[in-house]
Formats: structure tokens, sequence, C-alpha cells
């Protein structure tokens, strides 16, 4: 076992890439997927989503303050200076999506229309990129300012404060509504799966990178040499290596399944409550690092320096990441031609993976098929990969650099 | 000195590894982002969203609800034509008015009709939709919504349950108003003009815009992009310093044998270096902003003068990593590492890593300061949205007093190069 502790003992001699890509990458995960929100309780209810609005009221009539009132209720209020610099700064980083400007005297004219049965003046929203959410927050507008003119119809006379009051009450009326959930699949709102997709970056990166380097070493021209000389036969030395890569590979996996359970993202509440569904995605990573240990054992045979390798294995980790979808929390991200893109990216497979997880409607080989489908397809790739790898390593011991006939010729 | 210069850029081009980084993987990287992130900000936008409708006998006896569906479908039947009920299709794009009906403008819900609620379940669970919606006896729309797509995580999903549920309060509403009306003042209701005027849903809200240029979420990648490029520049400054190093290098060796002083030497070797960065990143920045026509706000100008400062706090941090003493070797790793970390902090890394970043930049300014990459990619963001140039100046003057820093610092560390001896 001598080859297998020298192959550990050069991984672990120049840990920068150990630390950095699996270790540190999956704490970035880690404290990604934390900041998307404490997980919910599985019996989880529907919260409306509470983005930052604010109101530059410059009105500060009963009918400007009634709706800031009402929006307070419908969003999270914030305060904004009423200059161009602090609006910018809000609109341009996204920290406030939703503004809404009253102009000075807007409650009387909006209260003369409503009389005079006129056109009502218009506000304006100011909205960030996030459009939809502009959607969302001028049909709450809207909605207070028609019961407004309707309570101002019925009410001819009363005064504007009282008239806010009341449309405000009917403006926070809401239609029935409750959750449906199919079956007892995963709360869509747990963190684990979106960690496990992250953890696709630190698990190519880091496994990739280990893994070429490892081989490498061992190719090299005058190592390679001794090697073939040394008193053991090419298999058991090539066994060795890959046993000592199913370790490597097996310590990424298992590492970040050990950060999955730390409380920061509720892994260990998935792991108690449904451990088949946790056990599931955990199995589906293991079946994914089988890609990023072909892709490194490829990259080895190419014979490349430590810079280029590393070049590379950043190209191909984040590209995988990006292509997938999974850099934007899934393949609903995807539309038209880069979808047909994902679908020959095996980090694509994984996240379908996981999505099947999540979406099973049960425990039944059935309801799994997706599923099982989907790690098939990323079996595959490592195969195809790994297969690339093997006529590349044919080709390449054929050089003179690599001590093959060629060298023996030009000798 | 001029052929130390001419040397050294010679060297420096030749390195295939250092030029992969520099010029390849921007290119590469930016042109993924072109055919992932081109068309991302119609992600925010509203597609009609899908519904499941159940059109049962409640549903055809609510009073207005059928052409209100219509109306949300964009259809046909404008809304409240029999004077109880309708709503506004806020559906619509930057620009536009809200609040217009749906038949104006663009459709807010995708129905499917189903006959009863066990069907409405069944497709539910088959099908890609958001929930259904059940009228009950009192002529109530009930929404039931998919748990699935209920999740706090994904803020798109719960703010288009938010517009479904919108719209049914909205109906619920407006039946509860005219109804009180129609209890107060009965009159006003049977003059069909005055009955069109009290269902008209008038857009109340008009869109504005307060940034120099529209808001739009794509372009936060190829800053970011265009940021890491910059600091991976410190490949270069590793390099340099490498070939100037007398024992990493035979060619350093060689020049420390020279008749030239260490300062005389060494200032060649960074400004060659420093040129090839930003040569390399102009490359860069011209294929984001030519190619693939990705704004900077019309300050180009300015956008090189980032470019200069940022490339030149690269190669001197990456002279600081060469000068020092590492055990280990692998600097080069340890370039690319540092670079791709601090990028996750500019957004790099997808949403979720830009919220980390603005979390950063929000609660922990003086990390945000610190950090190169953060600092290049704000001043390309500050570029495109203010009108005025003080942010801009403030990110200048950052990387203006972190390149001092790493002068310096490379300067004490390459002043008394000792090397092992006898």
């Amino acid at each position: 076992m001598h080859v297998f502790r020298t192959a550990l003992r050069m991984v672990f001699r120049s840990p920068v890439y150990l630390v950095v890509y699996v270790v540190l990458f999956s704490l970035i995960g880690l404290v990604v997927t934390g900041s998307l929100g404490a997980a919910p309780t599985p019996a989880q209810e529907f919260q409306a989503p509470t983005r930052p609005l604010a109101v530059i009221d410059r009105d500060q009539s009963a009918v400007s303050q009634g709706l800031t009132a009402f929006l307070s209720q419908r969003g999270t209020l914030v305060s904004l200076a009423d200059d161009t610099r602090t609006l910018q700064n809000a609109m341009a980083e996204n920290a406030v999506p939703y503004i809404l400007i009253i102009p000075a005297g807007y409650g009387a004219d909006f209260l003369a229309a409503a009389a005079s049965g006129t056109p009502a003046p218009a506000l304006q929203s100011i909205v960030s990129v996030e459009a939809i959410t502009g959607v969302l927050m001028d049909q709450e507008v809207n909605g207070y300012l028609n019961a407004l003119r309707l309570t101002a119809l019925a009410n001819p006379g009363a005064a504007a404060s009282v008239l806010a009051q009341q449309a405000e009450g009917v403006a926070l009326l809401r239609a029935p509504f409750s959750l449906v959930q199919a079956s007892d699949q995963i709360n869509p709102a747990n963190l684990l799966p979106f960690y496990f997709k992250w953890a696709s970056y630190p698990m190519t990166a880091g496994v990739t990178v280990l893994i070429a380097m490892s081989f490498t070493s061992f190719q090299a021209g005058e190592l390679r040499r001794r090697n073939l000389a040394a008193p053991l036969t090419p298999t058991a030395m090539n066994l060795q290596i890959a046993a000592s890569s199913l370790v490597i590979m097996v310590m990424t996996w298992a590492f970040n399944c050990l950060m999955a359970l730390l409380p920061i993202i509720g892994g260990w509440q998935l792991w108690a409550t449904n451990p088949a569904s946790a056990a599931l995605i955990a199995l589906a990573a293991l079946v994914f690092v089988f890609v990023p240990l072909a892709i490194g054992f490829l990259f080895s045979q190419f014979g490349l320096k430590e810079a280029a390798i590393n070049g590379l294995v950043n190209i191909v980790a984040l590209s995988m990441m990006f292509l997938s979808g999974i850099m934007m929390g899934g393949s609903d991200y995807l539309k038209g031609p880069m979808l047909t893109v994902a679908h020959f990216i095996p980090s694509y497979w994984y996240s379908e993976a996981i999505d099947a997880v999540v979406a099973a409607p049960g425990f039944s080989l059935a309801a799994l098929a997706p599923y099982f489908q989907s790690l098939g397809m990323v079996l595959l790739f490592a195969l195809a990969i790994f297969s690339v790898a093997l006529l590349v390593g044919r080709l390449r011991t054929q050089t003179a650099t690599a001590g093959g006939n060629t060298a023996a010729d030009v000798a | 000195m001029f052929t130390t210069f001419l040397y050294t850029v010679k060297v420096l081009v030749r390195d295939r590894n250092v030029l992969m980084w520099a010029v390849a993987f921007p290119l590469i990287l930016a042109t993924l982002f072109y055919s992932m992130f081109n068309n991302l900000d119609t992600t925010y936008e509203l597609d009609p969203l899908p519904v499941i409708i159940v059109q049962d006998s409640n549903y055809d006896q609510a009073p207005g609800f059928s052409p209100l569906i219509n109306d949300l479908a964009g259809t046909d039947s404008p809304a409240g034509t029999d004077g109880t009920a309708g709503t506004d299709s806020t559906a619509g794009t930057n620009g536009a008015n809200s609040g217009e009906n749906s038949t104006a403008g663009q459709a807010l819900l995708a129905p499917t009709f189903v006959a009863d609620p066990e069907a409405a379940q069944a497709a539910l669970a088959a099908g890609d939709y958001l929930g259904y919606i059940v009228v009950d006896d009192q002529g109530r729309p009930n929404y039931y919504m998919d748990s699935r797509r209920a999740s706090s995580i994904d803020t798109l999903a719960a703010v288009k349950q938010s517009i479904i549920l919108n719209a049914l309060d909205r109906y619920l509403q407006d039946s509860q108003l005219l109804a009180g009306l129609a209890q107060t003042d009965p009159q006003l209701l049977s003059d069909a003009s005055t009955l069109s005027t009290l269902s008209a849903q008038p857009g109340l809200v008009q869109r504005g815009a307060i940034t120099a240029n529209p808001p739009s979420d794509a372009l936060r990648y190829f800053y970011a992009v265009l940021a890491f490029s910059c600091i991976m520049m410190m490949s270069f400054g590793l390099s340099a310093i490498d070939f100037w190093k007398a024992n990493v290098s035979a060619l350093g060796a060689r020049r420390s044998l020279g008749g030239r002083s260490w300062a005389w030497s060494l200032a060649p070797t960074l400004l060659a270096a420093w040129l090839l960065s930003l040569i390399c990143v102009i490359v860069g920045f011209l294929y984001i902003r030519y190619v693939f026509g990705i704004s900077f706000g019309g300050k180009e100008p300015a956008c090189l003068a980032v470019l200069a400062l940022s490339t030149l706090v690269a190669t001197l941090l990456g002279a600081v990593l060469g000068a020092m003493p590492f055990p280990g070797g692998g600097k080069a790793g340890i370039t690319a590492v540092i670079a791709c970390v601090l990028s996750v902090f500019a957004g790099l890394y997808g949403p979720a890593s830009q919220q980390l970043g603005d979390y950063v930049a929000n609660n922990l300014p003086a990390l945000s300061t610190i950090n190169p990459v953060r600092q290049i990619y704000d001043a390309f963001f500050s570029l495109y949205y203010y009108d005025g140039y003080e942010r801009f100046a403030q990110v200048i003057l950052t990387l203006a007093v972190m390149a001092a820093i790493f002068f310096v610092l490379a300067v004490l560390l390459m002043r008394k190069q000792r090397y092992k001896s006898l």
C-alpha cells in the first residue's frame, strides 16, 4: 500500500487546494444557503413576501398616511431620505425594490377626483430589476386607492382620515386561502437541497484539482519511468492510485454531508423528520462526485502544470454550475437553447435528481423513477469522461515525454 | 531599463499558463455569462401565471367572477360588466402604466379549467401550476396554493402566489364595496354610465426612473467577471517576480548577477507586468462592451481608469505574494484561490453570493472596503447607475490606497532579498 499512502501524502503535503476548494467553499456555501433564511417548520404556512419598500410622502395628508400605513402591512417599510442619491442607491443595489412617490397635494386631488367622478391623479412608482415585485406592489396600491375611491363615494362629506381608515379595513380583506401538499414530500422551504446543489461547486473543483494533481505527479516523465521499474505490477499500482482517489472523493463528499447537518441550514431537521429524502439527496451527491473524479483523471492525462490544471478546474466547475442552472437555484431559470445545452451538463442531472426527491409524491419505485433516471445520467457522464480519459492516456503513454514507444525510438 | 522591460514582456507572454488565466478565462466566462444571462432580466417580469380554476355551478353563479377571470386571462369580456366585480391586471413591463386591464395589456393568468376540486388536485400534482381556485357556495373564491410553489426561499414564487391572491382579494373587496353602495344609494347602480365609472379600474400608478440607467440584474455578472479578471492579473505580478528572484528561476539567477541595482531591475519588471495586465483586461473589457453590447453607462473612459488602477493593485499584490517566502510552493494556486474567494463577495457565484456580498457591503462595510474585487465591481456599478462621480471617486481613492500599500509592502519585502549561501 506504499503507492496508496504516497498518493494521499502528496495531496496533504500541499493542502491549500483541499482547504480552499473543499473546506472554504463548502463553508461559503453554508453561509450563502443560510443567508436565504431560517428553515421553516415542516407545518409551514404561506408567508406573503415582505420585500422592502419605501414611500416618499411629499403630501403628508390623511390619504398619503393611510396609504403608507396600509403598505406597511404588505411589505417591510423602509425609511429613505428624499434625495436622489439615496433613492438611486436603494434602487441600484436592489436593497429596496419598490419606491412609491406621493406628490404634494395628492390627497386633496384624489378625493376631489373621486367626488367628481373624474380620473384620479396617478402616483409614481420606481421599481428595481424585480419587475414582478413592482407588479405586486402596484396591485396593492391600486387596491387601496380603489377602496378609498369607492368609500369616498359611499360616504360623501366624510373626513379624509375616516375614509382612509375605512379604506384600509376594506383593502386588507383577504380571500380565503390554504396550502395544499400532494404528499409527504420534502418541504420545499428546507435549505438542504439548495445546499447540496451549491456543494456541486466545491465537490467539482476540490475533487477534480486534487485527483488531477495526484495523478499528474505519478505520470511525470522521470517518476513514471522509475515507477515502471519498480517491483510492482502496473495493475497493483494503478489500483492503489485509484483507491487513494476514491478516498479523496469520499472524504470530500462526507465533509459536505457533515456540513449539511449543521443547524444553520436546518439539515439535521430534515435528517430527523425525513431521513429517506435526506439519504437520497446525499446518495445523489455521492454519485455526482464520480464526475469530478473522472474529470480529474482526464486532466491528469494531458500532463498539465499546476496553474493550468487550476485554471481549467475553475472554468469547468463554474461552467457546470452556471450551465446547469444550479447557480440560479435550479433549472427553472433555464430557457430555450440554454435548457438544451444544460442536458449535456452532468450537474444539471444532479440538480434534477435532487429536485426529483423534493417533488416525489412518495417513496415508491415509480415515484422515484425520475430520481434514478437522473442519477443514471450522471453515472453515464462519469463513465463517458472516464472512457475519454483512458483513450487520451493511451495515446499519451506512446509519446516521448511519457516514456512510451516513441521515447524508445528516439533513444 | 528598456531592455529589461522588453524581455520581461517577452517571457511573460511566453508563459501560457498565465495567459490562460489572464485572457482565456475572462473571455470564456463572459461568453458563458452572456449565453446564460442575456435574458436574465425577463426572469423578473411576469409571464401569465398558470392556475387551475374549478368551473362548477358556484363558479358560474358568482356574480362577475367569470368575466373577471376572462379579463385576467386577457381573453374577452371586460371586467365588471355586470357591475359587481373586477380587478386590474398589473402585469406589465417597466415604463408601462400598471393597473391597466389585462385586455389592454398582458394577461395576468393562464387559467386551466376543470370540473371539480378532485380534478384540480390531480392536475396540481401532475402539472406545473401554482394552485387552484374554487368558488364556494357563498360566492367567495378560495385559493389553494401548491405548497411546493409557495416557498419562502424562492421569493419569486411567493410573489407570484401573492399576485393571484391579491386578484381574488380585490374581487371580494369590490363586491363588498359595491354591495355597500347599493344599500346606501340604490339609484347609483341603476345608471349604466355611473356603474361603468365605478367598475372601471384605472391604473393609478405610473412607473418612473431614478437611476441614470435602467436596473439590470445581468450586468452584475459581467461587472463581477471583469473585476475577477482584473484581480487575476496577480498572476503577472507573481510570474514577473518569479523571473526576477534569483532562487526561483534560472532567469532570475542570471539577472541577479547583472550590474543593475535591485530597484533599477525591479521597476521595469513590474511595469512590464502591469502593462501586460492592462492590455489583457482591456481585451476582456472591449469583448464584453462591444461584442456583447454590455453597457457601462456610456462612461468608457472612466472604465479604462478603473482597469488601469485595478490592474496596478493586482500586479502589486502578485508581486507581494511573489516576494513572500511561502513554504510548499503553489503560489499560482494561491492567487487563483484569493481571486475566487474575494469574488464571492462581488456576486460572481450567482444570486446567493450577490445577496451575501450585498449583506456584507451594507452591514460590514469595512470588509467590502478591503476587498479589491468588490471595490472594482463597485466602480463599474457606480458608473452605470449614478449620475455623479462621488461614489466612483471614493472607489478610485480606495484602490489607489491599496496600490500604495501593496507597493510599499513589495518594496519592503524585496529591498533586502538574501539568498542561501555558504
